[in-house]
């Protein structure tokens, strides 16, 4: 009973626990609370990354670098910043990066981007959702990147189009025309199977 | 010139004004087509919004944690290295000068600075001297 009540207020203290909280903490050189942060906004950051990039290795690597190039430049992150939004930035930052590496690669040695698996089966999805992921993902590789990462940030992240314009450095008639063809691509690709489920 | 599909993708993402959003709604109402695009655009939207919740493989964290502490770990061992590499060279440079300087020592039979640290002893008279010949040789 003794034990039961300890683990509930220490599970009430942990979620009280702020992004601020945490981050200070990690500038006094605790690595808990930074592990902490990892478990916060690895899913985030997997839905930006696997989104830009597909599913490969490379995603997770990409992912690892994202929360190390955090812990590394913490001490010069503004309290006024949000976080999710500073490693959004990151994160979409060296996807932009790897595609480039991944282009000047295919350019130099030619053949086909194998480096994405085309097939991914969560085994906690349905049959159903595993295809809708599946296709969804595919048809976001089909974009050109600059046109994948707004897509990404707007229609998978959520954010406004004039946040994905600051976080893209980009001007907002830009975003919207980027998304307004990425759109439409989009429906070119998925409407068939939508249709062909209703 | 806008048009009312033009109008209607960008209804999604952006404010329209007051006016269009009028054109905009009659249009749909006239137009079963135009209706049906928004329908399909709706759905494309909502399947790719609902896509996410893949994940990283497990143990996601621990993998940072790793290698959060390898990269520690490589700056002390470069820190490390560098002060190994420092002290070395300091070491032999002070050895090499204090031989040099005690060669000095013995070869000038004499312990002052400048025989010491091997400088030829010139006065002030010799230096004005030096300064003449080469004057008169360039004449």
């Amino acid at each position: 009973m003794l034990s039961l009540i300890t683990e509930n207020s220490i599970k009430e203290t942990v979620v009280r626990v702020t992004d601020r909280d945490l981050i200070e903490q990690v500038k006094d050189g605790d690595h808990q609370a930074f592990e902490e942060l990892v478990k916060r906004y690895e899913a985030r950051v997997a839905a930006t990354v696997f989104g830009m990039l597909g599913h490969c290795q490379t995603a997770e690597d990409v992912g690892q670098e994202v929360f190390i190039r955090l812990f590394k430049y913490i001490k010069s992150f503004r309290d006024d910043a949000s976080l999710a939004t500073y490693l959004t930035r990151i994160a979409i930052n060296l996807c932009l990066t790897e595609l480039n590496r991944r282009k000047r690669r295919l350019l130099i040695f030619g053949g086909s981007d194998d480096e994405v698996e085309r097939v991914h089966i969560d085994p906690d999805d349905t049959i159903e959702r595993a295809e809708d992921k599946k296709l969804v993902h595919d048809a976001l590789q089909e974009l050109d990147p600059d046109f994948r990462a707004v897509a990404v940030l707007r229609l998978i992240e959520g954010y406004s189009t004039r946040e994905t314009a600051e976080m893209l450095d980009l001007p907002l008639g830009t975003v919207l025309s980027r998304l307004s063809r990425a759109q439409k691509k989009l429906k070119n690709l998925l409407a068939p199977y939508i249709e062909e489920k209703v | 010139m806008m048009t009312h599909l033009d109008l209607l993708y960008r209804s999604f993402d952006h404010e329209l004004s007051g006016k269009e959003q009028k054109i905009l709604q009659d249009a749909l109402a006239a137009s079963s087509e135009l209706a049906a695009e928004k329908a399909r655009i709706e759905a494309v939207r909502n399947m790719v919004a609902q896509a996410p919740g893949q994940k990283f493989k497990p143990f996601f964290s621990a993998r940072v944690m790793r290698g959060i502490a390898e990269m520690e770990n490589r700056g002390e061992d470069f820190l490390a290295n560098l002060v190994a590499s420092f002290r070395l060279i300091f070491v032999a440079g002070a050895a090499a000068v204090v031989m040099l300087v005690a060669a000095n020592a013995f070869s000038g039979k004499s312990l002052s600075l400048d025989s010491l640290l091997g400088l030829p002893q010139a006065s002030l008279e010799e230096t004005w001297e030096l300064g003449d010949f080469v004057l008169e040789e360039t004449k």
